[in-house]
């Protein structure tokens, strides 16, 4: 298993938002966090990726826990990408995707950080934006910067918060593409906190839904997106429809 | 694949021309910083000519006849009053910009400058105390008194936001309303300074924060200019960590690998330091250290690594310009540099707001 989380909680100032989480994502595998806000989404994402310290419970990374990894090992192993990233003291979008060689590197890049680099930068077709200031791009652009960034930093997971908050539905798409794509070519295993239930089916191998900081259901979106779970999950009602094996969701109204 | 080698070449072509463009703005700056500062060092009671004064300064090394036009006390003139008041403004500018940059960058906020943190409304507290209290007119040690308590006070503000910050976990914001906090705290005690000072106290007290480099020595050359060569290494060091929090905050920093609380406190620190070892010296200049990095920031881009160089540079020429100003404009009335400096540096930076507004808006 690349991830493996068991029994996980967590507090904030002594309120329980994490209880007794578990998962698993394997080698390749796309896993969709889907639930209500609050549910505890970005905290999982961030207890993983070590930026919140969890209370009680075992994160295991590739077999290894990931409090015993040091801070450049944990960086070369999980790629984060953020939901969207501010514009105002931009960065050139090279160097932005550059930055993903930091934990590889002790300062600056060398000539195999550039072949990567620049190979990020055409995978993702950002060549010809590859000098312009990361703040002038649009949403769509910046969303693949942010991606082409995680790439450059390689490493074994990838947790992805939000990704499509902020695109159109064209954007949404083609980030979820690129997404799958990686994951299924590398091996990589990918775990994206995700508001969109058609998207999150359409895209993941498996979702897992939060509900009050609990897993609440689990597994192919055809047994997690059903009418009961969102129900419980998000207090309303839903029809819930499949067109060529994919879910779409008609949320209808509150019971 | 011949496609894929073809967009390669392309790609490289881009890449160098960016850097050849990156490095000959960095040339093309420092020779005019170079004719800057020649022309300043030229400047005064006795205007000479940028060649002469280049002459002058490179007496010593120069065949006699080369220099025969000169008389000793030009050069001495210019090498011990004129020389250390340029290279001073060169100091200030670079420093304060370069205290700019990192402040900017490691708060991810372009609104700060060492202004913000209290650094330099603690450095007048400071000062006005060794006022007040009649330090600062002791016969030959008055202005290190001065400079002492203004660098001591100065400090100690940047200890206490920063311990502040540490309680509270040293996140971006709490460090700005830290040094907002504070900036207004000093900012009463130095008026409550004002109140109770005498008359040629609080005409010496409002002189000390205009922010002048008049009179400045190669002794306070010396110490402000050591602070700054140990201070700039440091910072280039931490060029790409300040990428990373610039572009990203706090989490992107650490899900990129870089040890934020360390980072964050060590750029902090040594941007305080360059800062208070300046601000001491000239009194407050307030506008370099927050415009300055945005004009380099506009011309070469966000990367640090060059960024902080060019914001240097641009810092130096701005201060060196603007005091020349102040020195031409009522000659031989002397208008403060601390002053001059904004005149100077606003028209340029609102025109840059306008030509980049997208970019800000964002």
């Amino acid at each position: 298993m690349t991830l493996t989380v068991a029994g996980l909680d967590y507090r904030y100032a002594h309120r329980p938002v994490l209880r007794g989480i578990d998962l698993a994502v394997a080698p390749g595998e796309v896993v969709s966090l889907v639930g209500p806000n609050g549910a505890g989404k970005s905290t999982l994402l961030k207890c993983i990726n070590r930026i919140l310290k969890p209370g009680s419970g075992r994160i295991d990374l590739e077999g290894r826990p990931v409090a015993g990894y040091g801070r450049r090992d944990l960086a070369r192993a999980i790629a984060y990408v953020p939901q969207q990233a501010g514009a105002a003291l931009s960065l050139p979008v090279i160097e932005m995707v550059a930055l993903g060689r930091a934990p590889h590197r002790a300062y600056g890049s060398g000539r195999r950080d550039r072949e990567i680099v620049l190979g990020v930068l055409e995978r993702l077709g950002l060549e010809t934006l590859a000098m312009r200031r990361f703040g002038e791009l649009s949403g769509g652009e910046r969303q693949r910067v942010l991606l082409a960034r995680a790439l450059a930093q390689g490493g074994r997971l990838m947790l992805l918060d939000e990704p499509t908050s902020a695109l159109d539905l064209r954007h949404q798409l083609e980030t979820m593409t690129i997404v799958r794509a990686v994951a299924k070519e590398l091996g990589i295993g990918a775990l994206i906190a995700i508001h969109d239930l058609g998207l999150a089916g359409r895209f993941s191998d498996r979702l897992v839904m939060l509900s009050a900081g609990r897993v609440h259901a689990e597994g192919p979106w055809t047994e997690v997106l059903t009418s009961a779970h969102l129900e419980a999950a998000y207090g309303v009602s839903a029809v819930i429809g499949s067109d060529g094996g994919l879910p779409y969701i008609i949320p209808t109204h509150r019971p | 694949m011949i496609e894929a080698t073809a967009v390669r070449a392309e790609l490289l072509a881009l890449l160098r021309r960016h850097r050849l463009r990156q490095r000959m703005l960095i040339f093309a700056g420092l020779a005019l910083l170079i004719l800057a500062a020649l022309a300043s060092t030229g400047l005064g009671v006795e205007t000479l000519p940028i060649g002469k004064t280049l002459r002058a300064l490179l007496a010593p090394l120069l065949p006699p006849e080369d220099v025969a036009d000169i008389t000793q006390t030009q050069i001495l003139v210019l090498q011990q009053l004129r020389l250390p008041r340029t290279v001073m403004a060169m100091i200030g500018g670079a420093g304060l910009s370069l205290a700019g940059v990192a402040m900017q960058g490691i708060t991810r906020n372009p609104l700060v400058s060492p202004y913000t943190l209290g650094i330099s409304p603690a450095a007048a507290f400071g000062a006005s105390l060794a006022i007040l209290f009649g330090l600062a007119n002791l016969p030959g040690t008055g202005p290190y008194w001065t400079v002492g308590a203004a660098f001591l006070s100065a400090i100690l503000c940047a200890g206490l936001v920063l311990g502040f910050s540490a309680l509270r976990g040293v996140s971006s914001i709490t460090l700005i309303l830290g040094g907002v906090g504070l900036t207004y705290l000093f900012g009463a005690a130095t008026a409550t300074v004002q109140f109770v000072a005498t008359e040629q106290q609080l005409a010496a007290i409002v002189h000390w924060t205009f922010g002048t480099i008049n009179g400045s020595t190669w002794q306070e050359v010396r110490i402000a200019g050591a602070i700054l060569l140990m201070g700039f290494p440091v910072l280039m060091g931490h060029a790409w960590a300040l990428n990373a929090f610039a572009a990203g905050g706090d989490e992107i920093a650490a899900s990129l690998g870089f040890a934020v609380a360390r980072t964050r406190i060590l750029v902090t620190m040594v941007a305080v330091l360059i800062a208070a070892g300046i601000v001491s010296f000239t009194g407050v200049i307030g506008f370099v250290g927050l415009v300055a990095p945005h004009i380099a920031r506009f011309l070469v881009g966000g990367d640090h690594r060059t960024l902080l160089p060019f914001s240097a540079i641009t810092g130096a020429l701005l201060l060196l310009v603007a005091d020349m100003i102040g020195r031409l404009a009522f000659a031989p009335v002397i208008i403060p540099v601390g002053i001059i400096v904004a005149y100077v540096g606003v028209p340029i930076f609102l025109h840059l707001l306008l030509a980049r507004r997208e970019e800000l808006s964002a």
